[in-house]
């Protein structure tokens, strides 16, 4: 286990003015008792909505944050009492923070992380030149970091986080704010660096595309707990995302036909259109009964949307749908 | 090929020598930093001479109104000497306009700082090192020639008081640097710094001899800001150190309260930096 | 627009340094036990505001120059800050082509050292004739008319580049 967390919780003191002069002091959990175990080489997406626990979990593991309660081992070390130490041996992107000397040439910053983590030149040499090549870094590595757009920061805030070959690499937000072509480098690079198998890799994102492609395992974080950990697929079948059969008639059906296994959601087109949610039916069935009792102009089958499962699971008061 | 993983690193324990080796790429990236601003360089130093003809005419003006020709004990070419090197010192120790740290603790961005395998404060350190050397060259040295040309200056006597005045300027900027640091450190504690940077700018102002001599005021005042406080090491040291103020044992006198003052700040400052990390919590988190 | 950016960041601090400089300025005339005529009433009324209007144009123009030079923004302390410390002493103090620029040609002199000869009833150990004094009150004007060019062709300036 590259990472491992038990009973981890994280309590913030919050003041609040109650009244004139009193000030109320209120205990809030940011974590609220959070179980994980990463396996080296995965690559987990941790996600949740705003104010979940996800940042703060990432600061407790990277050791930048000392938590209130529970055990935390990364890379076999406790975060807060060996940081130093473990930053040799973790990679940190913050898509809203920067890692690079903001005034100087991205180039420079890139020869600076090699002094700063020791890294043999020749290994140095050899991560640079794949991230350059992967990431398209040379037309942009000797402006100065202040100019550069948004998307080719990143693109310099990934290299630089893993030029000393970390272990683990945390992502917090890597592709907020970026444009579609920069989301979409940054996507297949991590896809790439997950594909050569030594890093394990900590995502957490808003971006629902960045989940679908990417990650296997999801751990999804709810008012500091964990409310799912298992692969989307597992995510759907809990929440009740289903596959749905939408079928085009050639003519309208006297009545749409109530199918077992099947729900029907929706009748559009003057009854040309059906669409129906497969609760236990295969689509083969659902679209040989259909094929019964009227031609078929046209048929499709629509894979669940992450996106629904994540917003319903938000949308949830406790998590629990 | 995969992203290799640092193996390697682990091998590689941390020596004297490899910290040494960080540093000073650390230093050599905040020398190009400040030498990215031209501009601001050619202003500042412009300023620091504006400023330097007015505090001279002044200083002078007083020495000329007594009977010796003297202030305080510094003749004129003394005062003179005293005036630009202090402009040039004030940016070279940069006792003031240092917000750096503390705004990365506003922000946030001081995360990015712990993450790094470098004590911050030695990181932040190193950094101010480099700085300082391009404030030798970009802020110091014209002011200084300026100086020299319109009034020239005091040629020290002491074979050895240019070389000691170079450690004093060093140990100057360390005590300075951990003052600075421990004034952006409160950001860690407090939401607003402001009053505790307006009570730096104002006792470092008043207390290291800046506006004027500290050797104006009562000796006993004098005596007690100097030993009590470390402000008058950061700029009215290294300048009594140049004129040769006073006779040489108690310059070396000066400069080994300067080292004292320095230990202490210094320790002082890894102290507030440990606090600071046990307490953390970071804003926006 | 610039009401509105002068007001934005008023604060009620630097309402004491008014009201100090006000006492100061007063105890000074009382204590001087000059002469009152009509003229000098109205001269010591008008040089302070005079001088305030002087100082705001020269911050105006210092914030103006940022418009060319971004990075250069501490080049105005010179003039502002810079001046302010020259206009406490007697423009006697400073020499050479240093009290040319400072007190003549950025007008310095007028703000505070002339009006003083004036109101005290000396001569200039420099020379001018003693009508100055009492006409340089009229530098702010002239100081505000130059500010606000300067501050017209910086915003024109600003927009044109946008940068």
């Amino acid at each position: 286990m590259i990472i491992s967390v038990r009973g981890l919780r994280k309590d913030f003191t919050v003041r609040a003015k109650a009244g004139r002069f009193r000030r109320e002091r209120r205990v809030v959990s940011a974590v609220d008792g959070v179980d994980l175990e990463v396996e080296r080489g995965e690559l987990l997406g941790y996600i949740g909505p705003n104010g979940a626990g996800k940042s703060t979990t990432l600061k407790m593991l990277t050791g930048v944050l000392v938590p209130s309660a529970g055990r935390v081992r990364v890379c076999g070390l406790e975060p807060v009492a060996r940081r130093t130490r473990l930053a040799r041996r973790i990679g940190v992107v913050f898509g809203q923070r920067s890692q690079l000397w903001w005034d100087l040439p991205l180039a420079d910053s890139f020869e600076l992380l090699r002094h700063v983590y020791r890294v043999p030149a020749a290994a140095h040499a050899g991560r640079l030149a794949r991230c350059r090549d992967l990431l398209g870094l040379d037309e942009f590595a000797g402006r100065p970091v202040r100019q550069l757009s948004l998307g080719q920061r990143m693109r310099g805030e990934l290299t630089a986080a893993l030029l000393h070959g970390p272990e683990v690499l945390f992502l917090d937000e890597p592709t907020i704010g970026l444009d579609l072509v920069s989301k979409q480098a940054a996507r297949s690079f991590l896809a790439e660096l997950h594909r050569a198998g030594d890093t394990t890799i900590v995502l957490t994102t808003h971006d629902l595309a960045d989940i679908e492609r990417l990650c296997e395992r999801l751990v999804v974080i709810d008012h500091g707990r964990v409310v799912h950990d298992g692969s989307i697929e597992a995510l759907h079948a809990r929440y009740g995302s289903r596959r749905r059969v939408v079928v085009d008639l050639e003519a309208p059906l006297a009545g749409p036909p109530e199918l077992p296994g099947a729900r029907l959601e929706s009748v559009a087109a003057d009854g040309l259109r059906l669409t129906y949610a497969l609760t236990g039916a295969t689509a083969g069935e659902v679209v040989a009964r259909l094929a019964g009792a009227g031609e078929l102009r046209d048929l499709s089958v629509v894979e669940p949307d992450i996106e629904d499962v994540v917003g319903r699971l938000y949308a949830a008061p406790t998590g629990v749908p | 090929m995969g992203f290799v993983i640092a193996t390697e690193t682990a091998a590689r324990q941390a020596t004297i020598w490899s910290h040494v080796r960080i540093c000073a790429s650390l230093a050599a990236a905040g020398f190009r930093r400040y030498s990215t601003y031209r501009q601001a360089t050619i202003a500042g130093a412009a300023t620091n001479i504006t400023f330097g003809l007015l505090r001279t005419y002044v200083l002078l003006a007083v020495a000329g109104g007594t009977a010796a020709g003297l202030a305080a004990g510094y003749d004129r070419a003394q005062l003179t000497t005293y005036v630009w090197v202090q402009q040039g010192l004030m940016v070279v120790t940069l006792i003031w306009g240092w917000f750096d740290l503390g705004d990365r603790i506003r922000s946030g961005d001081v995360v990015i700082d712990l993450l790094r395998p470098v004590p911050p404060v030695l990181a932040y350190f190193a950094a101010d090192v480099g700085r300082a050397g391009y404030a030798v060259l970009g802020r110091f040295v014209p002011p200084v020639l300026v100086g020299a040309l319109v009034f020239g200056l005091y040629r020290p006597a002491r074979w050895y008081t240019v070389p000691l005045f170079v450690l004093s300027a060093a140990l100057a900027l360390v005590i300075c640097f951990a003052g600075r640091y421990m004034v952006n450190a409160t950001a860690f504690w407090l939401l607003d710094t402001r009053g505790i940077d307006f009570a730096w700018v104002l006792a470092s102002g008043m207390l290291s001899g800046l506006y004027f001599p500290l050797r104006f005021l009562p000796e006993w005042f004098t005596l007690t800001v100097w030993i009590g406080t470390p402000f008058p090491s950061i700029l009215q040291a290294p300048a009594d150190v140049l004129v040769e103020r006073v006779a040489p044992g108690p310059t070396l006198l000066i400069v080994a309260g300067q080292a004292a003052w320095a230990a202490v700040m210094m320790v002082a400052c890894v102290v507030v930096q440990h606090r600071a990390e046990r307490r953390l919590v970071v804003q926006g988190g | 627009m610039l009401p509105q950016l002068v007001l934005s960041d008023l604060q009620l601090r630097k309402v004491s340094r008014i009201v100090l400089g006000a006492a100061v300025y007063v105890g000074a005339l009382v204590a001087a036990d000059l002469p009152w005529t009509p003229a000098r009433v109205a001269l010591a009324v008008v040089a302070p505001v005079a001088g305030t209007v002087f100082f705001t144009a020269l911050f105006l123009v210092g914030a103006s120059l940022t418009f060319w030079w971004i990075e250069a923004a501490e080049l105005p302390n010179s003039f502002t800050y810079g001046g302010r410390d020259f206009t406490t002493y007697p423009v006697t103090v400073y020499g050479g082509w240093f009290r040319g620029l400072f007190a003549y040609g950025l007008g310095f002199a007028f703000v505070a050292y002339y009006p003083a000869l004036a109101l005290l009833g000396r001569a200039d150990p420099l020379g001018l004739p003693a009508w100055v004094g009492w006409l340089s009150p009229l530098v702010a004007p002239v100081a505000a008319g130059a500010a606000a060019v300067v501050w017209r062709f910086g915003i024109r300036h600003y927009r044109s580049t946008g940068s």
